[in-house]
Protein backbone atom coordinates (compact mmCIF):
# COMPACT_ATOMS: atom_id res chain seq x y z
CA UNK A 1 0.00 0.00 0.00
CA UNK A 2 2.58 2.31 1.25
CA UNK A 3 5.27 3.30 -2.06
CA UNK A 4 6.33 6.22 -3.56
CA UNK A 5 4.87 10.08 -2.55
CA UNK A 6 1.16 11.07 -2.66
CA UNK A 7 0.18 13.97 -4.34
CA UNK A 8 -3.40 12.97 -4.00
CA UNK A 9 -3.83 14.82 -0.90
CA UNK A 10 -6.04 17.90 -0.28
CA UNK A 11 -4.17 21.34 -0.19
CA UNK A 12 -4.21 21.74 3.52
CA UNK A 13 -2.70 18.34 4.44
CA UNK A 14 0.92 18.42 3.96
CA UNK A 15 2.90 15.29 3.02
CA UNK A 16 6.34 13.85 5.22
CA UNK A 17 8.68 11.99 2.83
CA UNK A 18 10.55 9.15 4.61
CA UNK A 19 13.18 7.35 3.15
CA UNK A 20 13.93 3.82 4.33
CA UNK A 21 17.79 2.78 4.73
CA UNK A 22 17.21 0.83 1.04
CA UNK A 23 16.68 4.82 -0.24
CA UNK A 24 12.64 4.03 -0.71
CA UNK A 25 10.78 6.95 -0.44
CA UNK A 26 7.22 6.99 1.47
CA UNK A 27 4.63 9.76 1.79
CA UNK A 28 2.78 10.05 5.04
CA UNK A 29 0.40 12.95 5.84
CA UNK A 30 2.71 14.81 8.69
CA UNK A 31 -0.51 14.41 11.18
CA UNK A 32 0.59 10.88 10.63
CA UNK A 33 3.97 11.42 10.88
CA UNK A 34 4.12 13.19 13.43
CA UNK A 35 3.08 10.21 15.86
CA UNK A 36 7.03 9.60 15.88
CA UNK A 37 8.95 11.63 17.93
CA UNK A 38 12.32 11.20 15.96
CA UNK A 39 10.60 12.30 12.93
CA UNK A 40 8.77 14.82 14.56
CA UNK A 41 12.37 16.34 15.68
CA UNK A 42 13.74 15.56 12.48
CA UNK A 43 11.05 17.66 10.75
CA UNK A 44 11.45 20.57 12.92
CA UNK A 45 15.35 20.65 12.28
CA UNK A 46 14.05 21.82 8.36
CA UNK A 47 13.56 18.00 7.45
CA UNK A 48 10.34 18.69 6.61
CA UNK A 49 10.40 20.39 2.61
CA UNK A 50 12.74 17.61 1.68
CA UNK A 51 13.18 13.95 2.05
CA UNK A 52 13.51 12.62 5.76
CA UNK A 53 16.32 9.92 5.76
CA UNK A 54 15.51 7.10 8.32
CA UNK A 55 18.96 5.29 7.93
CA UNK A 56 18.21 2.40 10.79
CA UNK A 57 14.77 1.27 8.71
CA UNK A 58 14.50 -0.81 6.14
CA UNK A 59 11.63 -0.71 3.59
CA UNK A 60 10.03 -3.73 4.43
CA UNK A 61 9.70 -2.31 7.90
CA UNK A 62 9.26 1.00 7.17
CA UNK A 63 6.16 -0.05 5.11
CA UNK A 64 4.85 -1.48 8.16
CA UNK A 65 5.51 1.16 10.22
CA UNK A 66 3.94 3.51 8.26
CA UNK A 67 0.87 0.99 7.61
CA UNK A 68 0.60 1.66 11.36
CA UNK A 69 0.57 5.25 11.72
CA UNK A 70 -1.83 5.91 9.11
CA UNK A 71 -4.31 3.65 10.75
CA UNK A 72 -4.02 5.52 13.79
CA UNK A 73 -4.32 8.80 12.52
CA UNK A 74 -7.62 7.67 10.91
CA UNK A 75 -9.79 8.51 13.86
CA UNK A 76 -10.90 4.60 13.99
CA UNK A 77 -12.85 3.54 17.09
CA UNK A 78 -11.47 2.81 20.04
CA UNK A 79 -12.63 -1.31 19.59
CA UNK A 80 -11.61 -1.14 16.08
CA UNK A 81 -8.40 -0.14 16.61
CA UNK A 82 -8.15 -2.70 19.02
CA UNK A 83 -9.42 -5.16 16.59
CA UNK A 84 -6.47 -4.06 14.21
CA UNK A 85 -3.46 -3.65 16.61
CA UNK A 86 -3.79 -7.34 17.59
CA UNK A 87 -4.15 -7.96 14.10
CA UNK A 88 -0.94 -5.83 13.22
CA UNK A 89 1.55 -7.31 16.18
CA UNK A 90 0.52 -10.96 14.93
CA UNK A 91 3.63 -11.74 13.18
CA UNK A 92 6.71 -14.13 13.06
CA UNK A 93 9.44 -13.63 15.16
CA UNK A 94 11.67 -11.94 12.70
CA UNK A 95 9.23 -9.31 11.72
CA UNK A 96 8.34 -8.25 14.95
CA UNK A 97 11.77 -7.83 16.55
CA UNK A 98 12.42 -5.78 13.35
CA UNK A 99 9.11 -3.38 14.23
CA UNK A 100 10.44 -2.84 17.82
CA UNK A 101 14.06 -1.88 16.93
CA UNK A 102 12.54 0.08 14.50
CA UNK A 103 9.39 1.61 16.98
CA UNK A 104 12.12 2.38 19.41
CA UNK A 105 14.29 4.17 16.56
CA UNK A 106 11.62 6.16 15.59
CA UNK A 107 10.50 6.74 18.94
CA UNK A 108 6.72 5.87 18.84
CA UNK A 109 5.94 4.89 22.08
CA UNK A 110 2.09 3.91 21.69
CA UNK A 111 3.59 0.73 19.01
CA UNK A 112 6.93 0.09 21.15
CA UNK A 113 4.12 -0.64 24.18
CA UNK A 114 2.29 -3.11 21.99
CA UNK A 115 5.09 -4.92 21.13
CA UNK A 116 7.11 -5.31 24.13
CA UNK A 117 3.78 -6.53 25.46
CA UNK A 118 3.22 -9.17 22.17
CA UNK A 119 7.30 -10.18 23.18
CA UNK A 120 6.10 -10.57 26.58
CA UNK A 121 3.18 -12.41 26.08
CA UNK A 122 5.23 -14.63 23.89
CA UNK A 123 7.79 -15.34 26.09
CA UNK A 124 6.55 -15.46 29.59
CA UNK A 125 6.23 -19.10 29.86
CA UNK A 126 9.65 -20.18 28.68
CA UNK A 127 12.72 -21.61 30.30
CA UNK A 128 15.95 -19.43 30.74
CA UNK A 129 17.69 -21.78 27.94
CA UNK A 130 14.77 -20.75 25.70
CA UNK A 131 15.15 -17.11 26.62
CA UNK A 132 19.20 -16.56 25.41
CA UNK A 133 18.05 -18.32 22.35
CA UNK A 134 15.59 -16.04 21.33
CA UNK A 135 17.26 -13.07 21.96
CA UNK A 136 20.74 -14.41 21.05
CA UNK A 137 22.11 -13.68 24.73
CA UNK A 138 25.12 -15.70 26.42
CA UNK A 139 25.19 -17.52 29.55
CA UNK A 140 27.81 -15.55 30.85
CA UNK A 141 27.33 -17.32 34.46
CA UNK A 142 29.47 -19.89 35.78
CA UNK A 143 27.54 -22.87 36.81
CA UNK A 144 28.38 -22.50 40.49
CA UNK A 145 26.48 -18.61 40.04
CA UNK A 146 23.91 -19.95 38.20
CA UNK A 147 22.45 -23.03 40.03
CA UNK A 148 23.15 -20.56 43.18
CA UNK A 149 20.18 -18.15 41.71
CA UNK A 150 18.14 -20.87 40.64
CA UNK A 151 18.15 -22.31 43.91
CA UNK A 152 16.89 -19.12 45.23
CA UNK A 153 14.45 -19.26 42.81
CA UNK A 154 13.48 -23.05 42.69
CA UNK A 155 9.77 -22.84 42.83
CA UNK A 156 9.91 -20.47 39.70
CA UNK A 157 10.92 -23.23 37.26
CA UNK A 158 7.92 -25.66 38.60
CA UNK B 1 18.23 -20.20 11.55
CA UNK B 2 17.08 -17.16 13.78
CA UNK B 3 19.21 -14.01 13.54
CA UNK B 4 20.68 -13.06 16.84
CA UNK B 5 19.31 -10.24 18.38
CA UNK B 6 21.70 -9.90 21.58
CA UNK B 7 22.14 -6.39 19.73
CA UNK B 8 18.54 -5.52 21.41
CA UNK B 9 19.28 -2.19 22.83
CA UNK B 10 18.76 -2.36 26.63
CA UNK B 11 15.84 -0.12 26.99
CA UNK B 12 13.71 -2.57 24.46
CA UNK B 13 14.92 -5.55 27.12
CA UNK B 14 13.60 -3.40 30.48
CA UNK B 15 10.18 -2.61 28.12
CA UNK B 16 9.66 -6.11 27.33
CA UNK B 17 10.61 -7.33 30.97
CA UNK B 18 8.31 -4.77 32.67
CA UNK B 19 5.30 -6.32 31.14
CA UNK B 20 6.26 -10.07 32.60
CA UNK B 21 5.06 -12.27 35.78
CA UNK B 22 6.74 -11.89 38.80
CA UNK B 23 7.52 -15.82 38.44
CA UNK B 24 8.74 -15.41 34.77
CA UNK B 25 11.06 -12.88 35.72
CA UNK B 26 12.51 -14.63 38.85
CA UNK B 27 13.07 -17.58 36.16
CA UNK B 28 14.82 -15.23 33.42
CA UNK B 29 17.70 -13.93 36.84
CA UNK B 30 19.87 -16.99 35.46
CA UNK B 31 19.67 -15.88 31.48
CA UNK B 32 22.77 -13.82 31.89
CA UNK B 33 24.05 -11.17 33.98
CA UNK B 34 22.49 -8.14 32.17
CA UNK B 35 19.13 -9.55 32.52
CA UNK B 36 19.63 -10.53 36.59
CA UNK B 37 21.14 -7.08 37.43
CA UNK B 38 17.99 -5.50 35.76
CA UNK B 39 15.73 -7.23 37.35
CA UNK B 40 16.77 -6.80 40.45
CA UNK B 41 17.70 -3.24 39.94
CA UNK B 42 15.23 -0.76 42.99
CA UNK B 43 14.15 1.33 40.27
CA UNK B 44 13.21 -1.43 37.49
CA UNK B 45 11.34 -2.92 40.23
CA UNK B 46 10.08 0.63 41.51
CA UNK B 47 8.60 1.33 37.60
CA UNK B 48 7.21 -2.54 37.51
CA UNK B 49 5.27 -2.01 40.73
CA UNK B 50 3.82 0.77 38.76
CA UNK B 51 3.11 -1.07 35.57
CA UNK B 52 1.20 -3.63 37.61
CA UNK B 53 -0.86 -1.53 39.12
CA UNK B 54 -2.58 -0.64 35.90
CA UNK B 55 -3.72 -4.16 35.64
CA UNK B 56 -4.75 -5.12 39.64
CA UNK B 57 -6.59 -8.11 40.91
CA UNK B 58 -9.16 -8.55 43.06
CA UNK B 59 -7.84 -10.41 46.76
CA UNK B 60 -10.34 -12.19 48.58
CA UNK B 61 -9.38 -13.13 52.26
CA UNK B 62 -11.71 -15.72 54.15
CA UNK B 63 -11.73 -18.06 57.08
CA UNK B 64 -13.43 -21.42 56.53
CA UNK B 65 -13.79 -24.23 59.11
CA UNK B 66 -13.72 -27.38 57.91
CA UNK B 67 -13.91 -30.34 60.70
CA UNK B 68 -13.59 -27.81 63.11
CA UNK B 69 -10.11 -26.93 61.87
CA UNK B 70 -10.17 -23.04 60.76
CA UNK B 71 -8.24 -21.97 57.69
CA UNK B 72 -7.62 -19.15 56.22
CA UNK B 73 -7.29 -18.89 52.64
CA UNK B 74 -6.19 -16.12 50.05
CA UNK B 75 -8.02 -16.27 46.22
CA UNK B 76 -6.80 -13.83 43.59
CA UNK B 77 -9.26 -13.36 40.33
CA UNK B 78 -6.98 -11.73 37.57
CA UNK B 79 -9.14 -9.13 36.01
CA UNK B 80 -11.39 -9.80 33.29
CA UNK B 81 -11.35 -13.16 34.33
CA UNK B 82 -14.03 -15.03 36.30
CA UNK B 83 -11.98 -18.06 37.64
CA UNK B 84 -10.53 -17.63 40.80
CA UNK B 85 -6.54 -18.78 41.44
CA UNK B 86 -5.84 -20.30 44.95
CA UNK B 87 -2.52 -18.16 46.68
CA UNK B 88 0.36 -20.19 47.52
CA UNK B 89 0.58 -19.81 51.42
CA UNK B 90 3.61 -20.88 52.98
CA UNK B 91 3.78 -23.73 55.59
CA UNK B 92 5.08 -21.77 58.69
CA UNK B 93 1.54 -19.18 58.68
CA UNK B 94 -0.21 -22.11 60.31
CA UNK B 95 -3.81 -21.07 60.30
CA UNK B 96 -6.00 -19.14 60.69
CA UNK B 97 -4.19 -15.95 60.26
CA UNK B 98 -5.55 -12.61 60.86
CA UNK B 99 -5.97 -10.65 56.85
CA UNK B 100 -4.61 -6.99 57.48
CA UNK B 101 -4.24 -5.10 54.60
CA UNK B 102 -3.02 -5.63 50.46
CA UNK B 103 -1.03 -2.93 48.77
CA UNK B 104 1.71 -2.15 46.58
CA UNK B 105 2.55 -6.02 45.80
CA UNK B 106 3.09 -6.49 49.65
CA UNK B 107 0.36 -7.60 52.11
CA UNK B 108 0.43 -7.33 55.85
CA UNK B 109 -0.92 -10.48 57.74
CA UNK B 110 -1.07 -11.08 61.70
CA UNK B 111 -0.47 -14.83 62.81
CA UNK B 112 -1.53 -16.83 65.68
CA UNK B 113 -1.49 -16.86 68.30
CA UNK B 114 -2.45 -12.69 68.76
CA UNK B 115 -0.60 -12.97 71.90
CA UNK B 116 2.38 -12.58 70.44
CA UNK B 117 3.63 -9.75 68.61
CA UNK B 118 3.24 -11.48 64.83
CA UNK B 119 2.71 -9.15 62.27
CA UNK B 120 4.19 -10.87 59.38
CA UNK B 121 4.84 -8.55 55.88
CA UNK B 122 4.85 -11.14 52.76
CA UNK B 123 5.21 -10.43 49.04
CA UNK B 124 3.06 -13.54 47.56
CA UNK B 125 4.56 -13.25 44.17
CA UNK B 126 7.85 -13.81 45.46
CA UNK B 127 6.94 -15.32 48.17
CA UNK B 128 9.34 -14.03 50.52
CA UNK B 129 8.24 -12.70 53.92
CA UNK B 130 9.19 -11.42 57.28
CA UNK B 131 8.19 -10.77 60.85
CA UNK B 132 7.62 -6.99 61.54
CA UNK B 133 9.70 -6.12 64.88
CA UNK B 134 7.76 -5.54 67.72
CA UNK B 135 6.63 -2.64 68.30
CA UNK B 136 7.58 -0.60 71.67
CA UNK B 137 4.46 0.00 72.79
CA UNK B 138 3.27 -3.79 72.77
CA UNK B 139 2.40 -4.74 76.42
CA UNK B 140 4.89 -1.36 77.59
CA UNK B 141 1.25 -0.23 79.19
CA UNK B 142 -1.85 -1.44 80.05
CA UNK B 143 -2.87 -1.04 76.00
CA UNK B 144 -4.95 -2.81 73.80
CA UNK B 145 -4.84 -2.74 70.44
CA UNK B 146 -7.94 -0.83 69.09
CA UNK B 147 -7.30 -0.85 64.98
CA UNK B 148 -4.94 -1.94 61.94
CA UNK B 149 -4.41 -1.44 58.50
CA UNK B 150 -1.77 -1.27 55.94
CA UNK B 151 -0.69 0.76 52.98
CA UNK B 152 1.51 1.90 50.30
CA UNK B 153 2.34 5.14 49.15
CA UNK B 154 4.10 5.25 45.67
CA UNK B 155 5.09 8.83 46.57
CA UNK B 156 7.78 8.00 49.09
CA UNK B 157 8.04 4.30 47.57
CA UNK B 158 7.51 2.81 51.66
CA UNK B 159 5.05 0.44 53.01
CA UNK B 160 3.60 1.36 56.66
CA UNK B 161 1.84 -0.88 58.86
CA UNK B 162 -0.51 1.65 61.38
CA UNK B 163 -1.28 0.62 64.61
CA UNK B 164 -3.81 2.64 67.13
CA UNK B 165 -3.48 1.61 70.67
CA UNK B 166 -5.92 2.27 73.48
CA UNK B 167 -4.39 3.16 76.61
CA UNK B 168 -7.38 1.78 78.95
CA UNK B 169 -6.30 3.83 82.21
CA UNK B 170 -6.19 7.53 80.34
CA UNK B 171 -8.87 6.28 77.93
CA UNK B 172 -7.23 7.71 74.77
CA UNK B 173 -5.86 6.21 71.68
CA UNK B 174 -2.48 7.06 70.12
CA UNK B 175 -0.97 5.87 66.88
CA UNK B 176 2.06 3.92 65.71
CA UNK B 177 3.52 2.87 62.82
CA UNK B 178 5.78 0.63 61.08
CA UNK B 179 7.47 1.90 57.72
CA UNK B 180 9.24 -0.46 55.71
CA UNK B 181 12.14 1.64 54.26
CA UNK B 182 13.07 2.44 57.77
CA UNK B 183 12.42 -0.85 59.41
CA UNK B 184 11.23 0.91 62.73
CA UNK B 185 8.02 1.76 64.63
CA UNK B 186 7.52 5.49 65.49
CA UNK B 187 4.98 7.14 67.58
CA UNK B 188 2.28 9.65 66.02
CA UNK B 189 2.39 12.89 68.06
CA UNK B 190 -1.16 13.66 67.05
CA UNK B 191 -4.79 12.88 68.42
CA UNK B 192 -6.14 10.08 66.44
CA UNK B 193 -9.85 11.13 65.56
CA UNK B 194 -12.61 8.99 66.72
CA UNK B 195 -11.42 5.66 68.91
CA UNK B 196 -14.33 3.04 67.74
CA UNK B 197 -13.64 1.28 64.82
CA UNK B 198 -15.84 -0.67 62.57
CA UNK B 199 -15.49 -4.23 62.17
CA UNK B 200 -15.03 -3.23 58.30
CA UNK B 201 -11.92 -3.83 56.41
CA UNK B 202 -9.83 -0.55 55.89
CA UNK B 203 -8.96 0.45 52.26
CA UNK B 204 -5.88 2.40 51.09
CA UNK B 205 -5.68 4.23 48.39
CA UNK B 206 -3.48 6.31 46.64
CA UNK B 207 -1.27 6.97 49.21
CA UNK B 208 -4.14 7.42 52.10
CA UNK B 209 -5.93 4.71 54.37
CA UNK B 210 -9.17 5.08 54.95
CA UNK B 211 -12.00 3.41 57.37
CA UNK B 212 -15.62 3.96 59.08
CA UNK B 213 -15.09 5.17 62.52
CA UNK B 214 -17.44 6.49 65.41
CA UNK B 215 -17.66 7.80 69.18
CA UNK B 216 -20.77 8.40 71.41
CA UNK B 217 -21.20 11.77 72.10
CA UNK B 218 -23.67 11.71 75.02
CA UNK B 219 -25.25 8.77 74.36
CA UNK B 220 -25.69 9.57 70.71
CA UNK B 221 -23.36 7.23 68.34
CA UNK B 222 -21.36 10.17 65.78
CA UNK B 223 -19.64 8.29 62.95
CA UNK B 224 -17.11 9.64 60.36
CA UNK B 225 -14.39 8.54 57.90
CA UNK B 226 -10.90 8.62 58.95
CA UNK B 227 -8.37 9.46 56.37
CA UNK B 228 -4.97 8.40 57.38
CA UNK B 229 -2.01 10.19 55.27
CA UNK B 230 1.12 7.85 54.80
CA UNK B 231 3.55 10.50 53.21
CA UNK B 232 2.42 13.28 56.06
CA UNK B 233 1.22 10.65 58.28
CA UNK B 234 -1.81 13.47 59.77
CA UNK B 235 -5.42 12.09 60.25
CA UNK B 236 -7.96 13.76 58.58
CA UNK B 237 -12.02 13.38 59.12
CA UNK B 238 -14.61 12.64 56.26
CA UNK B 239 -18.30 13.48 56.82
CA UNK B 240 -20.80 10.75 55.93
CA UNK B 241 -23.10 11.48 53.65
CA UNK B 242 -26.39 12.90 54.59
CA UNK B 243 -28.74 10.28 53.97
CA UNK B 244 -32.90 9.05 54.51
CA UNK B 245 -32.61 6.94 56.36
CA UNK B 246 -30.50 6.21 59.99
CA UNK B 247 -29.03 2.71 61.24
CA UNK B 248 -26.60 2.00 57.78
CA UNK B 249 -23.52 -0.31 57.27
CA UNK B 250 -20.95 1.15 55.46
CA UNK B 251 -18.38 -0.24 53.41
CA UNK B 252 -15.43 1.71 52.24
CA UNK B 253 -14.23 1.01 49.05
CA UNK B 254 -13.08 3.00 45.87
CA UNK B 255 -15.00 3.41 42.83
CA UNK B 256 -13.16 4.82 39.45
CA UNK B 257 -10.17 5.60 41.56
CA UNK B 258 -12.12 7.54 44.18
CA UNK B 259 -12.95 6.83 47.98
CA UNK B 260 -16.60 5.49 47.55
CA UNK B 261 -19.03 3.81 50.34
CA UNK B 262 -21.70 1.26 50.07
CA UNK B 263 -24.47 1.79 52.25
CA UNK B 264 -27.01 -0.54 53.10
CA UNK B 265 -29.66 -0.33 55.81
CA UNK B 266 -29.44 -2.20 58.96
CA UNK B 267 -32.83 -1.35 59.81
CA UNK B 268 -35.35 -4.50 59.61
CA UNK B 269 -38.12 -2.05 58.69
CA UNK B 270 -36.32 -1.08 55.31
CA UNK B 271 -35.15 -4.59 54.67
CA UNK B 272 -36.70 -4.58 51.17
CA UNK B 273 -34.51 -1.84 50.70
CA UNK B 274 -31.30 -2.67 48.65
CA UNK B 275 -28.49 -0.02 48.41
CA UNK B 276 -26.23 2.74 47.27
CA UNK B 277 -23.43 3.63 46.20
CA UNK B 278 -21.91 6.98 47.15
CA UNK B 279 -18.52 8.43 45.86
CA UNK B 280 -16.63 11.15 47.08
CA UNK B 281 -15.65 14.32 44.81
CA UNK B 282 -12.64 16.40 46.53
CA UNK B 283 -12.68 20.04 45.64
CA UNK B 284 -9.10 22.07 46.22
CA UNK B 285 -7.00 20.28 44.51
CA UNK B 286 -6.47 16.92 46.54
CA UNK B 287 -3.46 19.21 48.97
CA UNK B 288 -4.80 20.74 52.34
CA UNK B 289 -7.68 22.77 52.88
CA UNK B 290 -9.65 19.68 50.89
CA UNK B 291 -13.57 20.48 51.19
CA UNK B 292 -15.58 16.40 50.23
CA UNK B 293 -18.63 16.06 48.84
CA UNK B 294 -20.32 13.08 48.32
CA UNK B 295 -22.40 12.30 45.07
CA UNK B 296 -24.63 9.31 44.86
CA UNK B 297 -24.06 7.09 41.68
CA UNK B 298 -26.26 4.22 41.77
CA UNK B 299 -29.26 2.94 44.10
CA UNK B 300 -31.06 -0.63 44.18
CA UNK B 301 -34.13 0.41 45.44
CA UNK B 302 -35.24 -3.64 45.48
CA UNK B 303 -32.57 -6.57 46.17
CA UNK B 304 -32.44 -8.84 43.61
CA UNK B 305 -34.60 -12.23 44.07
CA UNK B 306 -31.46 -14.96 45.23
CA UNK B 307 -29.19 -12.22 46.21
CA UNK B 308 -27.29 -11.38 49.74
CA UNK B 309 -28.60 -8.16 50.94
CA UNK B 310 -25.30 -6.78 51.78
CA UNK B 311 -22.69 -5.75 48.82
CA UNK B 312 -19.43 -6.62 49.50
CA UNK B 313 -16.96 -4.65 47.67
CA UNK B 314 -16.24 -2.48 44.22
CA UNK B 315 -14.11 -4.22 41.74
CA UNK B 316 -12.78 -2.07 38.94
CA UNK B 317 -16.30 -0.12 38.92
CA UNK B 318 -18.19 -3.41 39.49
CA UNK B 319 -20.08 -4.23 42.65
CA UNK B 320 -19.58 -7.66 43.99
CA UNK B 321 -22.81 -9.08 44.90
CA UNK B 322 -22.77 -12.65 46.69
CA UNK B 323 -25.55 -15.31 46.15
CA UNK B 324 -27.75 -15.88 48.87
CA UNK B 325 -27.59 -18.79 51.30
CA UNK B 326 -30.44 -20.03 50.29
CA UNK B 327 -29.11 -20.57 46.53
CA UNK B 328 -27.78 -23.70 44.95
CA UNK B 329 -24.74 -21.90 43.33
CA UNK B 330 -22.01 -20.62 45.09
CA UNK B 331 -20.22 -17.28 44.30
CA UNK B 332 -20.75 -13.96 43.19
CA UNK B 333 -21.84 -11.22 40.77
CA UNK B 334 -19.59 -8.71 39.15
CA UNK B 335 -22.24 -6.09 38.93
CA UNK B 336 -21.91 -2.98 36.48
CA UNK B 337 -23.60 0.36 38.43
CA UNK B 338 -24.40 1.40 34.92
CA UNK B 339 -26.14 -1.85 33.42
CA UNK B 340 -27.45 -3.23 36.78
CA UNK B 341 -28.78 -6.83 36.03
CA UNK B 342 -27.58 -9.78 36.89
CA UNK B 343 -27.97 -10.91 33.45
CA UNK B 344 -25.52 -8.91 32.08
CA UNK B 345 -23.44 -9.18 34.93
CA UNK B 346 -20.18 -11.82 35.77
CA UNK B 347 -20.69 -15.04 37.55
CA UNK B 348 -17.55 -16.03 39.36
CA UNK B 349 -18.19 -18.79 41.31
CA UNK B 350 -16.82 -19.62 44.72
CA UNK B 351 -17.21 -21.88 47.51
CA UNK B 352 -19.10 -20.36 50.27
CA UNK B 353 -17.29 -20.07 53.42
CA UNK B 354 -19.05 -21.69 56.14
CA UNK B 355 -17.79 -19.35 58.56
CA UNK B 356 -16.28 -16.18 58.21
CA UNK B 357 -15.86 -13.32 60.80
CA UNK B 358 -16.97 -10.42 58.03
CA UNK B 359 -19.46 -11.62 56.09
CA UNK B 360 -18.30 -13.52 52.80
CA UNK B 361 -14.94 -12.36 53.88
CA UNK B 362 -12.42 -9.18 52.89
CA UNK B 363 -11.43 -7.70 49.91
CA UNK B 364 -9.01 -5.49 48.65
CA UNK B 365 -6.95 -4.95 45.45
CA UNK B 366 -3.72 -6.53 44.59
CA UNK B 367 -0.87 -6.36 42.40
CA UNK B 368 1.82 -8.59 41.65
CA UNK B 369 5.71 -7.13 42.34
CA UNK B 370 8.71 -7.75 42.55
CA UNK B 371 9.17 -5.61 45.84
CA UNK B 372 11.32 -6.25 48.68
CA UNK B 373 9.72 -7.03 52.23
CA UNK B 374 12.84 -5.47 53.66
CA UNK B 375 13.74 -1.80 53.69
CA UNK B 376 16.95 -0.20 51.44
CA UNK B 377 18.95 -0.29 55.08
CA UNK B 378 18.19 -3.58 55.93
CA UNK B 379 19.61 -7.28 54.79
CA UNK B 380 17.55 -10.37 53.84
Amino acid sequence: MASSESTTTSTTTKVLRLKSSDNEIFGVEEKAALQSETIKSLAEDGYSEDVIPLFNVEKKTLAKIVEWLNKHASGSSKEELKRWDADFVDVDKDVLYDLLLASNYLNIEVLLHQLAQKVADMIKGKKPEEIRQLFGIKNDFTPEEEAEIRRENAWAFE
Amino acid sequence: MAASYSYFPEDIIIEILLRLPVKSLLRFRSVSKQWFSLTTNPKFITTHLHHSTENPSLLIARRECVDFIFKTHISLLPNGSTRLHGVHVPNMFGSPFNFVGSDGGLICIQLTPLIYFNYVLWNPATRQFRHIPKSPTYFTHKTCLAFDAFGYSSETNDYKLLLIWYYQEEGVYQAEVFSRRTGSWKVIDKPVPYGFHSDDPPLSLKGEIYWHAGRYVSGNLMEIIVGFNLVTEDFRKIDLPSLEFRSTCYTVTEYKGSLALLIFPRNMSLRNYGFELWVISEEGGGGGGNRESWNKVFTLKEPFLGISRRPEWVFRGSILLFTSIFEAQDGFYLLDPTNPSLQASKFVPMSRPTNTKYGFGEFCYNVESLASVYGENESD
